[in-house]
């Protein structure tokens, strides 16, 4: 909290009762958001909060169903990026969205490069990069490549071209996943000075830290609606968290008094693994905890909090650099999905789309593939019993295809979501570590897939289970893993498992005690 | 076609091989165009007549000329499928055309082998041949474990790392016999491009065989489920379990023992090896038979028969020009534009665009 | 200027490590050659001009073939284009196609215009194919190639002579180098076409956004890039340099032939990708071009002279170095990769 908030700043943006349907998705429901000049504000949310539409909808790559857009006291609706940028609104995302292979200057002045007679006239580019940059306190070698820069500097860089072209709102869409501390440091050392030249700045980020470092005022969304919007000082954390997942935090306190009660303690229960200080410079840090048989740990945490990066190294979908997972009285370190699958582990990835289908295939080869890969290529299953397989599967989790041969990739995401699992229960893995299993999918199949969870508990089957719902993770875990800025803060075990509980965790730098009882 | 008039009744049928039919369909009916033209223009053309106990007619040719296409095909639709492709397939079968030319050349040998080699080749003339197969075989295959290892461990592009092949595959033939074209009047070698075994010619009876051991390997063992999980999404197939370095590997060995099957033949037809002829453009015509056949260059879902039928098309259309007596170079410029053709037919770009244009009202109005 | 800023200007950066690498090969090659031969003249002025006009046909056409390497596509339609474009170009200038058969006899300055641009509609119909419906380059450009052949077949058989007087009067130009050489016509085509190529491509605009396509086409066209123009455009240019290297082959040699400069594409790669041009796009230089020719020329002319070694160690050194050459880029793409990420 820096700045004191000056209310009666002009207001520069005013998004009101903006909506935009996607087939099947109400992806913005009355979105709100109101900007004003010299403030950096945050907009927070998460998964499905509806930011990134909105973001689209400011730049001009989506057209809102309905709802206004006023930018300094016009109405606006750009039609593309371009059009957004000559509007005034300039955007930079997580992903720079620069050509790495080009000078940094090349980078400023691409589409408009100073010319004298048709030719460029690099002298005077450079000159008008290094100026560009020397606005935001860089000093650094124009001529060199870009991708021969930190993706800070890349960073920066792009900021100083969103800014060349006279913009009155700067987005910064997660502009600090990628960065170390020291250059979080000089990119909100950055926005400060642009708020006090009289930018207006939306941040949208998962980071707790930086928006309480750094943002005048805060507005929440949660499902494509507006939920909230106010001054970072009147906010405390645990109130902004409770506005995110969408519980008041009071109200849980009471009511989880009673739900606690549900919660079987597995004290007797074997150790089937325990994961010893697995991490990786930049994902995550050091993770450690144990994983009982027939027990369900969830990792809790915002987006970005490292939940996925563990769930990753732990199946060697990414290799740790440190610490290791001790099962069967070894220490192991997957090397590669097909280690982790000799341990017995399974793994289904949040990216549903990019890792997990495979949507030209059948149902019936999507569902045998992993059983049929641990066998090996020779041992081929018979027809009779991938259809038996598909089959039993389809029933057992109630997939809706048209038949077994259907394409996965014609499914809807909370089938697609089931025939992840039936590739993975198929294998009659030891460990299921199941990441997002429930990310857009309707209420009826997230159910089926919570009890389908218990049901593994029942047989002896651990799992490792990751959900932005902090509801879903408080039911079905016996244990719960607490993550925030990619570190483990701290273990709940039994009882003591509340939402409350788990967001006084993530929030704890506000000052808030963890309470127990 | 028995699904389809189902389907057209309206029940929900299960579509048992529907995608196999589905991708058969575009080809096989432009083949039948094809054989329909030629039935109108050529006389004889569907006869097949039995000369000096070999089966004879335009309908043979088509198949015997035919056989090493087919065979670089079904090698080609692996790679294909696993979203790579193979430049190098005709600089491959020049280094196993010419290598097996050589060893049957006991000037050659003698310098290179020793004499040993040409005794074999005057006493135990079969054995020997059967030594020749196996060296160009060997040496075709270590051809697609370079292009393997390129693509699979050193992570270069499939175009650019079959692109080294190709331009140095037919020096690599050259420097094996020294520039020279051997020619070689051997009827135990020249039986594989030329002899016939119960009239029907021996090179497709290889391909049959080829074709065959292939579709089983990929459908009787887990393979073809493999190959086309790797072209279809490889991070979920690795993350599954699949090894998908070792199937990338694998598919560029196959397409490298395919092509090299495809040099012997083409080379034993002409009894005779010239580097720079044997298998000139082949890889395109092979390219053109798997996406014909209806295998997606992007990868994923294969189909070896599509591409068999896809070798057929291309070669039925190279031998109709022949018998409209379309210099065989000229017969390049309508092959060209069928290609061109062909692969706007299978862009989903394109199907996308010729919808909008074929229906503009209902876009314009939407867009407005 | 400062003396550090000096400094910083002259440091070679990591994009340069490429053609610097091309240019101690070329420098090693020639040192090699010059030391080796040197019985034999091997350093001769006469060399160094043979070098160059031995490789102008190559060399011209790899002009087109660095921009759509450098727009991360590919073009192997250039040698079959130079193929046709000689043979439209002699059949339509000859006066006497065969003894006593009378051919169109056009005049040279229509018809070198006219075939340089059938080029340009060429390679841009390709390029247009390649852009507006996502097809992959290597397919369009290998049917391009097809195409171009068996057009090339259909203007004329065989080999034709560019029967005209004109012809004979554009072969005598040449710019006298001492009094015993002088750099002939398809010479200064050759160096006049690199040098507007090397001045464009460093301050064209629109050659500074195939560079950004070629780096990264999706941020590209976010920073407002017109990527159609650029697709198209270079696949364009590819064909009026194809079509420029065969007029100019068709003048040097008095001929144009169906037949001849099969392959040539590859060439034509091979002198882009060992002149430091990186085949994933986006980086490299117009100048390395020259260079790389230059170093497949070296590596014929040494094999000449080393008497005992065969021209097909031509199509094997090329090989290799082509090998080295991609090895070299990966390893500095993997770097970068780390570095980026």
């Amino acid at each position: 909290m820096s700045e004191p908030v000056s209310e009666q700043n002009e207001v520069l943006l005013r998004v009101s009762g903006v909506v935009k349907t996607f087939p099947g998705v109400r992806a913005l429901d009355g979105a709100r958001l109101t900007l004003r000049r010299g403030e950096v504000h945050a907009l927070m949310g998460e998964n499905g909060a509806g930011k990134s539409t909105l973001i689209k909808v400011l730049t001009g790559v989506h057209t809102p169903d309905a709802g206004t857009i006023e930018l300094d006291g016009a109405m606006i609706s750009p039609s593309s990026p371009r059009d957004a940028e000559s509007l005034g609104v300039s955007t930079v995302y997580q992903e720079v969205n620069l050509v790495p292979t080009l000078s940094v200057a090349e980078n400023l002045c691409l589409g408009r490069f100073p010319r004298r007679f048709g030719a460029i006239d690099w002298r005077n580019a450079h000159r008008r990069a290094e100026r560009a940059l020397f606005r935001l306190g860089l000093e650094l070698s124009v001529t060199r490549r870009l991708d021969e820069h930190s993706i800070a500097i890349q960073q920066m860089v792009a900021i100083a071209r969103a800014l060349d072209s006279d913009a009155k709102l700067l987005i910064l869409d997660e502009p600090t996943s990628s960065l170390d501390e020291s250059e979080v440091d000089r990119l909100l050392a950055l926005m400060d000075r642009l708020r006090s030249e009289g930018l207006a700045i939306l941040f949208v980020t998962h980071f707790m830290d930086q928006v309480y470092r750094i943002s005048d005022r805060i507005t929440v969304f949660r499902n494509g609606a507006f939920v909230t919007e106010a001054p970072t000082a009147e906010l405390p954390r645990i109130e902004l968290i409770g506005r995110m997942v969408g519980k008041d935090p009071e109200a849980l306190r009471v009511r989880e008094a009673e739900v606690r009660a549900r919660h079987r303690t597995r004290a007797e229960s074997e150790s089937l693994a325990r994961v010893e200080g697995l991490g990786k410079r930049g994902r995550v840090g050091p993770v450690t905890f144990e994983i009982g048989k027939g027990e369900t740990v969830g990792l809790a945490g915002l987006l970005g909090s490292g939940r996925t990066e563990t769930a990753r190294l732990m199946f060697g979908a990414d290799q740790a650099e440190s610490g290791s997972i001790r099962i069967d009285g070894d220490a192991r370190r997957p090397g590669s999905p097909r280690e982790a699958m000799r341990l017995g582990f399974a793994m289904t990835p949040d990216d549903r789309k990019a890792a997990g289908i495979i949507p030209t295939l059948s149902v019936r080869d999507n569902i045998v593939l992993a059983l049929q890969s641990s066998k090996g290529i020779w041992r081929k299953l018979s027809g009779a019993q991938q259809r038996d397989l598909a089959d039993r599967f389809i029933a057992l989790l109630n997939i809706k295809v048209s038949g077994r041969e259907q394409a996965v990739g014609t499914l809807s995401g909370g089938n697609q979501q089931k025939v992840l699992l039936a590739r993975w229960l198929a294998t009659e893995p030891r460990l299921v570590i199941l990441d997002e299993p429930t990310r857009g999918i309707d209420v009826g199949a997230k159910g089926e897939i919570e009890s389908l969870i218990l049901d593994l508990a029942e047989k002896g089957v651990s799992v490792v289970f990751i959900s932005a719902e902090l509801e879903e993770v408080v039911r079905v875990s016996q244990r719960v893993v607490v993550l925030r800025d990619r570190r483990q803060v701290g273990i709940l075990e039994g009882e003591s498992i509340t939402e409350h509980a788990i967001m006084s965790m993530i929030a704890r730098d506000d000052g808030v005690e963890i309470d127990h009882g | 076609m028995a699904d389809r008039s189902e389907g057209r009744r309206g029940k929900p049928v299960a579509w048992h091989g529907g995608p196999v039919m589905q991708a058969l369909i575009w080809p096989v009916a432009a083949l039948a165009l094809l054989v329909i033209f030629n039935v109108l223009f050529t006389p004889g053309y569907l006869s097949i007549s039995v000369v000096e106990g070999r089966l004879s007619g335009y309908l043979i040719d088509i198949f015997r000329d035919g056989s090493s296409v087919m065979l670089l095909a079904v090698g080609m639709t692996l790679v294909i499928a696993t979203g790579g492709v193979d430049l190098s397939v005709g600089a491959i079968m020049a280094i196993a055309a010419v290598l097996s030319a050589s060893m049957v050349t006991p000037e050659w040998n003698e310098a290179n082998l020793g004499g040993w080699a040409n005794a074999m080749l005057a006493d135990r003339t079969i054995a020997w041949i059967g030594v020749v197969i196996a060296a160009s075989l060997v040496a075709s295959v270590l051809a697609g474990v370079w292009n393997g290892a390129l693509v699979s461990i050193f992570k270069i592009q499939p175009i650019i790392a079959t692109l080294v092949l190709m331009v140095a595959g037919r020096g690599v033939a050259q420097l094996v016999s020294n520039g020279r074209i051997f020619t070689y009047d051997l009827p135990a070698l020249e039986f594989l491009g030329k002899g016939t075994i119960l009239g029907v010619p021996f090179s497709v009876i290889i391909v049959a065989l080829v074709a065959f051991l292939a579709i089983g390997l990929t459908r009787l063992t887990a393979l073809g489920l493999m190959i086309e999980a790797v072209g279809d999404n490889d991070t979920a197939s690795r993350s599954s379990g699949v090894p998908v370095r070792a199937i990338r590997f694998m598919v560029y060995m196959v397409s490298g023992l395919c092509a090299g099957i495809a040099g012997l033949i083409e080379s034993s037809n002409v009894s005779s090896a010239n580097a720079n002829q044997i298998g000139l453009y082949a890889e395109l015509d092979a390219i053109f038979a798997v996406v014909v056949g209806g295998t997606a260059l992007t990868g994923g879902r294969f189909f070896l028969v599509g591409s068999i039928v896809g070798a057929l098309l291309i070669q039925t259309l190279t031998n109709t020009m022949y018998a409209q007596e379309v210099r065989p170079e000229i017969a390049l410029i309508p092959k060209a534009l069928v290609i061109v053709a062909v692969c706007l037919l299978q862009s989903p770009e394109f199907r996308r665009k010729a919808w909008g244009v074929v229906r503009p009202g209902v876009r314009v109005g939407g867009k407005a | 200027m400062s003396g550090k800023d000096l400094l910083r200007r002259v440091t070679p950066g990591r994009e340069h490590i490429p053609i610097i690498a091309t240019l101690a090969v070329l420098v090693l090659m020639f040192s090699f050659g010059a030391i080796r031969h040197a019985d034999r003249n091997f350093a001769s002025l006469y060399n160094i001009i043979s070098l160059f006009r031995g490789g102008a046909v190559i060399g011209i056409a790899a002009i087109g073939s660095t921009f759509v390497i450098l727009s991360k596509g590919i073009d192997l339609s250039v040698g079959a284009v130079i193929a046709l474009a000689s043979t439209m170009t002699a059949k339509l200038v000859a006066e006497e196609i065969a003894p006593g058969v009378a051919g169109p006899g056009l005049h040279p300055a229509l018809v070198l215009p006219l075939v340089v641009f059938l080029g340009l509609a060429f390679g841009a119909a390709q390029g247009a194919l390649i852009h507006w419906f996502a097809l992959p380059p290597f397919l369009v450009t290998l049917a391009g190639m097809f195409l171009a052949r068996g057009l090339a077949f259909a203007v004329h058989p065989q080999s034709v002579t560019a029967d005209h007087p004109m012809i004979g009067r554009l072969q005598d130009i040449a710019i006298p180098l001492g009094d015993r050489f002088d750099l002939p016509l398809i010479v200064l085509v050759l160096l006049a076409s690199f040098a507007i190529a090397v001045l464009a491509a460093r301050f064209v605009p629109v050659c500074r956004d195939v560079y950004a396509v070629g780096g990264d086409e999706a941020s590209a066209r976010l920073m407002g890039v017109n990527i159609a123009r650029v697709k198209i455009g270079v696949y364009a240019l590819g064909g009026v340099m194809g079509a420029l290297a065969g007029v100019v082959a068709t003048i040097d040699t008095g001929a144009g032939s169906p037949a001849e400069y099969v392959g040539y594409e590859l060439d034509a790669i091979a002198a882009v990708v060992i002149g430091g041009t990186l085949l994933t796009g986006g980086t490299g230089f117009v100048f390395g071009t020259l260079l790389g020719m230059l170093i497949l020329g070296l590596i014929r002319l040494i094999i000449d002279n080393e008497g005992t070694l065969s021209s097909w160690w031509t199509n094997i050194s090329a090989g290799v170095l082509l090998f080295l050459f991609i090895a070299l880029q990966s390893l500095l793409t993997g770097v970068a990769g780390k570095r980026g990420k």
